[in-house]
């Protein structure tokens, strides 16, 4: 998809809008080749052009929405999106009126072409199967452009354009000791890629040892960026959202009401400043920084602008509710790197747990702040900051207002960006960045 | 199979338990049914063509049977279901769960709860989260009260409940009677 077509096509549906109607064209879309491998084998391989557009059709203060694809072929695309507009005039008609909805405002244009240096489609398999020698890996490569568009009729007029591929792979031994690699990137360097393979394959074979077993308790504990990234991910539901406050259900209530405190270490923004996602939201508007806790402070949550209309507040341009029913949640979360540099990490730690990767997360005391979430791939047991051996699955149940909070020593220099894996409704350009954090009394359960 | 090592995880069981592994007491029977009516995973056929049937995966206990439609039973040599389905026109079909359900036993709500000295009471599962290999889970409910001397008493707040699932289900001692709501 070029975005003279998306731009093109956005003209010519505007103008077949009645003088009371105002509407909103938000695109996503990805073309994309996926490999599925299985003990390094292809056991799936499939090339995707998908485009959905989501149209948002506004009468006054009544909005209705519907999504559609689109394709290349203008022609057929217009007929078939002003068609849907037909059908959401129908239905708009007969809906009632809101006062919290009301047509966004004008945006100008926000333009970014992330282009990389993609492997030919016809080299790819080529070259990854020329370096996955042995029967470890398991994962899925993709890659390819992903875009965003948004138009609105009052001029607003975005485009975002990433070249992008990510392989997300494990390797996997005889024991079945993992380890979990996410390499993403704009340019393929297949040296770098060997690289990254022999790494990993090293890795793993310094978990083949017999694993032992913990026993429920508090334990010091050093969380790679990807954990921490995990833990971060939590914070879009019921978390951040301003709606989740004003509704009751969100994890940071106590830091609102009660003004209660993280660690000074600990600051989390939503910055866009580095363009890795889209900053315009589907309703074209555009986010600037928002800092969410600074120095352990709660500051903002994230405000959409129908939740600035419901409760008399300022928009800072958070995501609307999307088909899931979450809205508000992080699009690109930055987590402040600290001091801990990534050489001493295992010296700092001195006696403990490396978690290189935790899993399967979920609240077991939403407002408390509980997670209960495993260990998965590389944990091991370290005394004196030398690894021991790795250890047997354990379960944790723990509050961040602990390991965030008085428990948390210290925070990784080094920050990690790491990339949306979901592919639910297609590939996702974000990432959360993030450095890795000691903690103190961290609370394994089972 | 092992495919979805690097995402949802893999399982305890293994290929060779099907037909012997005691994976539960004997009143476990687990139905996997795409026939019954009014439940959400409902069809006569899966996206493989494959006719939909209702199969027991777990029977007085035993696994008997895997999740598996056409393509992992002829990978596997292992009994499967019609459940090779994709979620979406644009997604490949892969093999999803469908209605499982837990099969009614013979016992009343008053008679479960009356049997009970101490423990809890809980409702309507709001928190998920199990082990890359299913084998240890905890579960927090929306809702549960105190049993105590058989009887239902106080409101308690976050229940949540945490196991290993071979020994779980090797207490499972009251099965509840069919109730339709």
């Amino acid at each position: 998809m070029k975005k003279e077509i998306f731009y093109t096509l956005c003209s010519k549906v505007f103008d077949c809008l009645n003088s009371d109607e105002q509407l909103t064209l938000f695109l996503e879309g990805e073309n994309s080749q996926y490999f599925r491998f299985n003990d390094s084998k292809l056991r799936q391989s499939g090339i995707i052009e998908d485009f959905n557009l989501t149209l948002s059709l506004y009468n006054k203060n009544k909005c209705l929405q519907s999504m559609t694809t689109i394709s290349a072929d203008l022609d057929s695309s217009v007929r078939k999106v002003i068609k849907e507009i037909d059908i959401l005039r129908l239905s708009l008609n007969a809906t009632p009126p809101s006062d919290h909805i009301v047509f966004p405002d004008k945006f100008g244009s926000v333009e970014v072409n992330a282009l990389g240096n993609l492997p030919e489609r016809d080299n790819i398999l080529d070259s990854l199967m020329g370096i996955i020698d042995k029967n470890t890996l398991t994962g899925v490569w993709s890659s390819g452009k992903i875009f965003r568009g948004c138009c609105a009729s009052n001029g607003t007029k975005h485009w975002f354009e990433k070249d992008s591929f990510l392989f997300d792979f494990s390797l996997i031994d005889r024991n079945e000791n993992m380890v979990k690699i996410l390499y993403p990137h704009s340019n393929w360097n297949e040296s770098e890629f060997h690289k990254v393979f022999t790494d990993a394959s090293s890795q793993l074979s310094l978990m083949d040892k017999p694993r032992i077993e913990l026993k429920p308790g508090k334990y010091r504990t050093w969380f790679e960026p990807c954990a921490v990234a995990d833990f971060i991910d939590m914070f879009s539901w019921n978390g951040v959202s301003e709606s989740s406050i004003r509704k009751g259900s969100s994890c940071f209530i106590k830091m609102r009401n009660e003004k209660k405190k993280l660690s000074p270490l600990f600051s989390l923004d939503e910055s866009f400043t580095d363009l890795t996602t889209a900053p315009f939201n589907t309703r074209g508007e555009v986010s600037s920084i928002v800092s969410i806790i600074k120095n352990g402070v709660f500051e903002n949550a994230l405000i959409n602008s129908k939740t600035a209309n419901e409760y008399n507040l300022e928009s800072n341009y958070a995501e609307d509710e999307n088909s899931w029913g979450m809205g508000e949640y992080l699009r690109s979360p930055s987590i402040h790197g600290g001091s801990l540099h990534d050489n001493d990490k295992l010296k700092a730690l001195d006696t403990g747990l490396f978690m290189s990767n935790i899993h399967y997360l979920n609240w077991s005391d939403n407002l408390g702040g509980r997670i209960t979430g495993l260990t998965r791939y590389v944990c091991y047991w370290v005394e004196n900051g030398e690894m021991i051996a790795p250890i047997k699955t354990m379960r944790f149940d723990d509050s961040f207002y602990n390991f965030l909070g008085d428990n948390l020593e210290a925070v990784g220099e080094k920050v990690l960006a790491r990339p949306v894996i979901d592919t639910y409704d297609g590939r996702n350009p974000g990432e959360t960045n993030c450095p890795g954090i000691l903690v103190n009394d961290f609370e394994l359960t089972l | 199979m092992g495919d979805e090592r690097n995402f949802a995880g893999s399982s305890f069981v293994n290929l060779t338990d099907f037909g012997s592994l005691q994976y539960g007491s004997e009143l476990m029977n687990i139905v996997f049914d795409p026939t019954i009516d009014n439940q959400l995973a409902t069809y006569a056929f899966d996206d493989a063509g494959m006719p939909a049937s209702k199969e027991h995966l777990i029977k007085d206990g035993i696994l008997v049977r895997g999740l598996g439609g056409i393509e992992s039973q002829v990978r596997s040599g292992v009994n499967g279901v019609s459940n090779l389905r994709a979620s979406s026109w644009n997604r490949i079909p892969i093999d999803r769960m469908a209605n499982i359900n837990l099969s009614p036993g013979l016992s009343t709500r008053d008679e479960m709860i009356g049997s009970v000295k101490r423990g809890v009471y809980m409702e309507s599962n709001r928190s998920w989260s199990i082990d890359d290999y299913r084998n240890k889970f905890q579960f927090g409910c929306e809702y549960g009260r105190m049993i105590e001397d058989g009887q239902l008493t106080k409101v308690v707040k976050n229940p949540n409940y945490r196991g290993i699932t071979n020994p779980f289900w090797e207490k499972f001692t009251y099965g509840g009677r069919s109730r339709h709501i």
